[in-house]
C-alpha cells in the first residue's frame, strides 16, 4: 500500500507548471503510428490497414508538475523517510503552476487508406486532470497567513478541472495540391463519465487586517461543479450495476471534433498545424454541485463575554457567515483544447529536424511549450530524439521516440523524458506511450525504391 | 544490412543509456514518515469584549456588592449589611416578684365576754422590681400565673377580702378580689389565676397620687369573735402576692435612659480584598444607616466604635461630628403602636471621616453601635413597648466611583485549565487591543501558576492608557492601546504546566498625579479585541 501511496506522490509530483505536457515525442512518430492521428488529424497512415487491438493499440500516460519529486517526498537532511514539507514545496513553488495528468487509453483504432484518402475508427477512454494554483496557495499552506498579515492570499488562481469520458469518432484525411497540403478532420462523440472543476470566474481571497487580524474573505462565484463522482463516492445509494450502466451509456454526451493540416512550403520543409478536442460537454445526469453564495465574510473572532466551548462557537461564527448548499443543475464544460504547431526540415528522405509547440487551452490559458526533434527512418524501423523545454527555468528533458515494424505488427514506444529513471527526485515529468499495432499493405503506399526488404533488416 | 547495424546501434546505445544512467537510489529503503507534522503560521482574530465600568468592578467579583448608578449616571458601589435586630424581649423584662404583708387584729380580747364581729383593712403600696430605670405606667399581662397566699394567727374565725386595685381583669374593667374564710382549722388560704386576664395599672401612689410602678394591695378582713374566744391585739393576717413568670403583651410609661447594644457586628468586605498596594481615594463615600423602629421610645445612637481594618490589620476609627453626639432614632407615638417609624443616619465626608475609611481599602469594618434611650438631645414623648416592637438596623454603603486611583493593584486568580490546548503551539504572540474609553489606564501582569509554584510570568506591562478627561470630568475622546505579548517554547511548554493564573493589575486614573479625582459614568466602555499569531506544530497523529 505504502508503494502505492509513493507511486501516486510520484505520479503527482511529475504533473506541475508549464501548462501540461504535449507528447511531443509520440508526435514525432507522425504517419508511423496511426495514433498519431490523435495528436494531428492530418496524420495519414503509411498502410492501407492497420488496427489498433483493444488494450494493446496503445495506452499514454503523461504526469507532470513543477515539483521535482524531492520537493515533493522530501527527505529532511537528504535521507531518512519521506514527509511531506510545505517549506520546501513552498521553495520551488512559482508564481503560478501547473498540474496535470493525462490518460489516454486507445480501445480501438482502425484505419483504412485507399485512393480516397484515409478513414480511421477510433475509440479512447481519457481521464485529463489539470491544476492550476500560484504561489498565494502554497504561501498559504506552508506560512498560513502570517507572511501576509496586512495583505491578502488570493485564491483566484486556482483552478482544477477533472474529466473523464470516452470518445468514439471517425477521422478523415486527404491530400491535396500533388500531396503537397494534407487536411484531416474527425469527428467524435464524447460521453462525460466524471468531472470536478472550480466554476469559472470563481475566486477567494483572505484578508487579513494588520492590526487585530481580522480576516475578510471574499468568496465569488464559489462553485464546485462534480459529475459522476456522487456514483463512485455514495454508490449504496444507487441501484445496483448504476455505475456499470453509467459507464457505458449516460445524458452526458455530446459531439467533439479534431481538425489538422499539414502543407510542405519546399519539397524539404513542411508546417503543420491541429487543433483537438473541439467542443464541449453538457452535464446532464449525476450532477452535484457545491455551491456557496457570493460572500464578503468579516471574520472578527467571538464574543468573549460567557464564551464556553470555544471551538464549537468559533466554529459555528464562521459557517453563519457562509450560505452554502447543494444544487443538481446541468452544467457545460468545454473540452480543453490541444494545439500543436510544427515545421519540419528534411534534409534526406530518411532524417527529419522539427521544431514543435504545443498549448495546452485548459482554463483560458495560452503558455506553449517548445521542443526540437530529430527523427530518422531506417527502413522499418524509426526512432527520433528530442528536447524539450518546460517548467521552471525552462527545465530541458531529453526524450526518444521509436517504431519498428516487425511483419505484421508495429510496436511502438515514445517518451518526453527519458531522464526520468536517472534520479527520479530531480525530475519533474514522466511520459510514456506504447503500443502494438497490426499493420497491412505497407508497401502499396512507398515509392518502390523506398520499399524495405525485411530480410535485408 | 547497414540498417540493422544502425538499428542494433541504436538500441543498444538506449539499452546502455537506462542501463548507466537508472539511479534509484531516492527509493531504497526509505518509507513515509509516519507522523505528518504541519507548521503553518497563522494569525487570527480570537475575539472581543466590552466592559463598561460597572461590568469592570463587577469582575472584582465580590456578590454582596451591587454596581449601580446614581442619579448623576455615575457608577455607584452599592452594599446593604443588615445588622442585628433588636427585640422588646432582648430589651425589657418584668421579672418574678412578690409582694407580702400583715395585718393585726390589734384588739386584745382574753375570753371574750360577748360574740362580736371585728372589722380590720389596710392598703398596701409597693414598687414593681425592674431591671433598669423604668417607670411603668401599665402593663398588658400576657403570661405568668398570680398567686396569693393567706395565713392566720387569730383562733376566730376569719372572712377576707383581698384586693388588687393595680390589677384590673381585661373583661370587666374590675381590679382583682380575693375573698376567703380563714378558721382555727384551717388557717391558710391560697389561690391562683391567670395573669393574662389583667392588666396591671401601676400609677395609684395609695394615697390619691399619680405615680408609676406602684401595686396596691388592700387586705380587708372580719373576725368573728364568739364568747369565750380569746383575741391577741398581734394576731395577724399575713398575704403574699406573687407575679411568677409574668409576660407581656405592652407596657406603657417610661423606659429611662438604658443603654441598648443594637450590635457589635463586624462586615467583611471582600471587594477591597482584591487591592493591594497603591492607593485609591474615594470623593463622596456615604454610608447610610436605615432605622425601623416601632419601640414606642426614641434613641440615640453612638457611633464611636466604627472602625475599618485593612488588608495589613491596621484600623482606622470613624471620626468626625457623627460621632461626636448620639444621632436621634425617632419613633411612634402612642397613636402609632403597631407601627414602625424609620430614620436615616447618613454618615458622609461632611459629618465624619468615611472617605477615609473607605480610602483605607478595609477588608473588614466593625459596627460596635450603642444606643440610649429616651436620649435628653431627642424628643420627650410617652413611651410603650410591644412584645413584637423591633429595631431593625441596616446599613447600606454608597460609593459612587468619584475615584483616584494610584497605582493601585488589584489581583484576580482565574483557573487555567488549557494548558492542553498550546501542546500544538510552538511560539505565540498574543495582541491585545484596547481601545479604552475610560479615564483609567494600567499595567498588567500574568503568573502562570502551578499550585502556588509560579512557572511562567508575563511580566508587569502597559495594557491601557487612561482616557483623557475635559474641565467636566468627561472624558473627550477614546486611547488606544496595542500590546503584544511574545511567548516563545519555552514560555508555552512552561504554561502548559499552569493549573491557574494570577492576574496583577495596576491602575491610575487620569490627573491622579495632581491630585485629580475623575467619575466613571455607567456609558464609559472599554473594548478588548484578542488576536493571536500562532506558530503551530500540527501531527498527524495528533502528538
Amino acid at each position: 500500500m505504502k508503494r502505492l501511496i509513493l507511486l501516486s506522490i510520484f505520479v503527482l509530483t511529475l504533473v506541475t507548471n508549464v501548462n501540461a505536457q504535449g507528447n511531443f515525442s509520440f508526435y514525432q512518430l507522425r504517419e508511423i503510428v496511426p495514433q498519431a492521428s490523435n495528436l494531428q488529424p492530418a496524420f495519414i497512415p503509411q498502410n492501407s490497414f492497420s488496427l489498433g487491438l483493444p488494450g494493446l493499440g496503445g495506452v499514454g500516460v503523461t504526469f507532470q508538475g513543477d515539483f521535482e519529486l524531492g520537493d515533493l517526498l522530501y527527505k529532511p537532511n537528504g535521507f531518512g523517510d519521506y514527509t511531506v514539507d510545505f517549506d520546501v514545496l513552498l521553495a520551488a513553488t512559482n508564481p503560478t503552476n501547473f498540474m496535470n495528468l493525462d490518460v489516454t487509453a486507445n480501445l480501438l483504432h482502425l484505419g483504412i487508406r485507399n485512393k480516397l484518402g484515409a478513414f480511421s475508427l477510433f475509440a479512447n477512454a481519457r481521464v485529463k486532470m489539470d491544476f492550476h494554483y500560484d504561489d498565494d496557495l502554497m504561501e498559504f499552506l506552508a506560512n498560513g497567513n502570517s507572511n501576509r498579515i496586512g495583505g491578502a492570499i488570493s485564491f483566484d488562481e486556482t483552478m482544477i478541472r477533472l474529466n473523464s469520458f470516452h470518445e468514439i469518432g471517425i477521422g478523415y484525411a486527404k491530400t491535396f495540391l500533388n500531396e503537397r497540403l494534407t487536411v484531416g478532420a474527425r469527428v467524435k462523440m464524447v460521453t462525460g463519465l466524471f468531472h470536478a472543476s472550480t466554476a469559472e470566474g470563481a475566486t477567494g481571497s483572505i484578508a487579513t487586517d494588520a492590526d487585530d487580524f481580522t480576516w475578510t474573505v471574499n468568496i465569488q462565484n464559489g462553485t464546485v461543479n462534480t459529475a459522476g463522482l456522487d456514483l463512485l463516492l455514495n454508490e449504496s445509494d444507487y441501484p445496483d450495476n448504476a455505475l456499470q450502466d453509467y459507464l457505458i451509456s449516460n445524458d452526458n454526451s455530446s459531439m467533439a471534433f479534431d481538425i489538422g493540416a499539414k502543407f510542405d512550403i519546399l519539397k524539404t520543409l513542411t508546417v503543420e498545424a491541429s487543433v483537438m478536442d473541439i467542443g464541449s460537454i453538457t452535464w446532464k445526469e449525476t450532477m452535484v454541485n457545491y455551491n456557496t453564495a457570493d460572500t464578503t465574510a468579516i471574520i472578527s473572532g467571538v464574543q468573549l463575554r460567557g464564551l464556553e466551548n470555544s471551538d464549537e462557537v468559533l466554529e459555528d461564527s464562521v459557517t453563519a457567515k457562509f450560505r452554502s448548499n447543494e444544487t443538481n443543475m446541468s452544467f457545460k464544460t468545454t473540452l480543453a483544447k490541444r494545439t500543436y504547431a510544427a515545421i519540419s526540415y528534411r534534409p534526406s528522405k530518411d532524417d527529419r529536424f522539427s521544431f514543435t509547440a504545443y498549448n495546452n487551452h485548459v482554463f483560458g490559458r495560452f503558455e506553449p511549450t517548445y521542443a526540437v526533434s530529430y527523427n530518422r527512418k531506417a527502413g522499418q524501423f524509426t526512432f527520433g530524439v528530442i528536447g524539450s523545454f518546460r517548467g521552471r527555468n525552462n527545465n530541458t528533458n531529453i526524450g526518444f521516440n521509436m517504431a519498428a515494424n516487425l511483419g505484421p505488427f508495429q510496436l511502438y514506444l515514445a517518451t518526453d523524458n527519458m531522464m526520468v529513471l536517472n534520479k527520479p527526485e530531480l525530475r519533474s515529468k514522466a511520459d510514456i506511450r506504447f503500443g502494438i499495432n497490426l499493420m497491412f499493405g505497407y508497401k502499396k503506399w512507398r515509392n518502390p525504391e523506398r520499399v524495405v526488404n525485411l530480410d535485408e533488416l | 544490412m547497414k540498417r540493422k547495424l544502425l538499428r542494433q546501434i541504436v538500441l543498444g546505445s538506449l539499452l546502455a543509456f537506462f542501463c548507466y544512467s537508472c539511479n534509484l537510489e531516492f527509493f531504497d529503503n526509505a518509507e513515509f514518515q509516519e507522523n505528518f507534522t504541519w507548521n503553518p503560521s497563522l494569525a487570527i482574530p480570537v475575539g472581543e469584549i466590552t466592559y463598561t465600568v460597572s461590568e469592570l468592578f463587577q469582575e472584582l467579583n465580590d456578590p454582596n456588592v451591587a454596581i449601580v448608578s446614581n442619579s448623576e449616571n455615575v457608577v455607584t458601589l452599592l452594599f446593604v449589611e443588615e445588622l442585628e435586630a433588636q427585640r422588646a424581649s432582648e430589651f425589657l423584662t418584668v421579672d418574678s416578684q412578690g409582694f407580702e404583708g400583715n395585718v393585726n387584729s390589734g384588739i386584745d380580747t382574753p375570753n371574750s365576754p360577748v360574740a362580736t364581729v371585728l372589722n380590720v383593712s389596710e392598703s398596701f403600696q409597693y414598687d414593681l422590681t425592674l431591671s433598669g430605670q423604668e417607670r411603668l405606667d401599665s402593663i398588658l399581662f400576657s403570661g405568668g400565673n398570680f398567686t396569693v397566699e393567706l395565713s392566720t394567727t387569730i383562733d376566730p374565725n376569719v372572712d377576707f377580702t383581698l384586693t388588687i386595685p393595680s390589677l384590673v381583669n381585661k373583661t370587666t374593667g374590675l381590679p382583682l378580689v380575693v375573698t376567703g374564710s380563714l378558721t382555727q382549722a384551717s388557717p391558710t388560704f391560697n389561690s391562683d389565676d391567670l395573669l393574662s386576664d389583667y392588666k396591671g395599672v401601676f400609677t395609684d401612689d395609695g394615697s390619691g397620687g399619680v405615680t408609676s410602678n406602684s401595686v396596691i394591695v388592700e387586705l380587708e378582713y372580719e373576725i368573728f369573735v364568739e364568747v369565750g374566744d380569746n383575741l391577741n391585739a398581734s394576731d395577724e393576717v399575713r398575704f403574699d402576692v406573687s407575679f411568677t413568670d409574668p409576660e407581656f403583651d405592652r407596657i406603657f410609661g417610661n423606659v429611662g435612659n438604658d443603654e441598648l447594644d443594637l450590635s457589635s457586628q463586624t462586615v467583611e468586605l471582600d471587594f477591597f480584598s482584591s487591592f493591594e498596594n497603591g492607593t485609591i481615594r474615594f470623593a463622596d463615600p456615604q454610608f447610610s444607616f436605615r432605622f425601623e423602629n416601632s419601640f414606642g421610645f426614641p434613641m440615640g445612637v453612638d457611633f464611636q466604635n466604627v472602625t475599618a481594618r485593612n488588608s495589613d490589620g491596621v484600623e482606622l476609627a470613624l471620626s468626625g461630628p457623627v460621632t461626636e453626639a448620639v444621632q436621634i432614632i425617632d419613633a411612634p407615638t402612642v397613636e402609632q403602636i403597631g407601627q414602625s417609624v424609620r430614620s436615616e443616619i447618613v454618615l458622609n465626608t461632611d459629618n465624619s471621616n468615611i472617605d477615609d475609611l473607605m480610602s483605607h481599602k478595609p477588608i473588614e469594618m466593625t459596627f460596635d453601635v450603642s444606643a440610649i434611650t429616651n436620649p435628653p438631645t431627642g424628643p420627650s414623648q410617652y413611651n410603650f413597648l410591644g412584645v413584637d416592637d423591633f429595631l431593625d438596623v441596616d446599613i447600606e454603603v454608597e460609593i459612587p466611583l468619584d475615584i483616584g486611583l494610584d497605582e493601585l493593584s488589584a489581583e484576580q486568580t482565574m483557573n487555567f485549565d488549557n494548558g492542553s490546548d498550546l501542546e500544538e503551539v510552538k511560539s505565540l504572540m498574543l495582541r491585545l487591543i484596547v481601545d479604552n474609553g475610560i479615564p483609567m489606564g494600567g499595567t498588567v501582569e500574568m503568573v502562570f501558576r502551578n499550585g502556588s509554584t509560579p512557572v511562567y510570568t508575563i511580566t508587569d506591562r502597559p495594557l491601557f492608557s487612561a482616557a483623557p478627561v475635559d474641565g467636566n470630568g468627561r472624558v473627550t475622546e477614546n486611547v488606544q492601546t496595542v500590546t503584544d505579548v511574545l511567548l516563545d517554547e519555552d514560555a508555552i511548554n512552561a504554561m502548559e504546566n499552569a493549573t491557574s493564573i494570577l492576574v496583577i493589575a495596576t491602575v491610575s486614573t487620569t490627573g491622579v498625579g495632581s491630585g485629580q479625582e475623575v467619575k466613571l459614568f455607567s456609558d464609559y466602555e472599554m473594548n478588548i479585541r484578542v488576536a493571536m499569531q500562532a506558530d503551530l506544530s500540527i501531527s498527524s497523529n495528533g502528538n
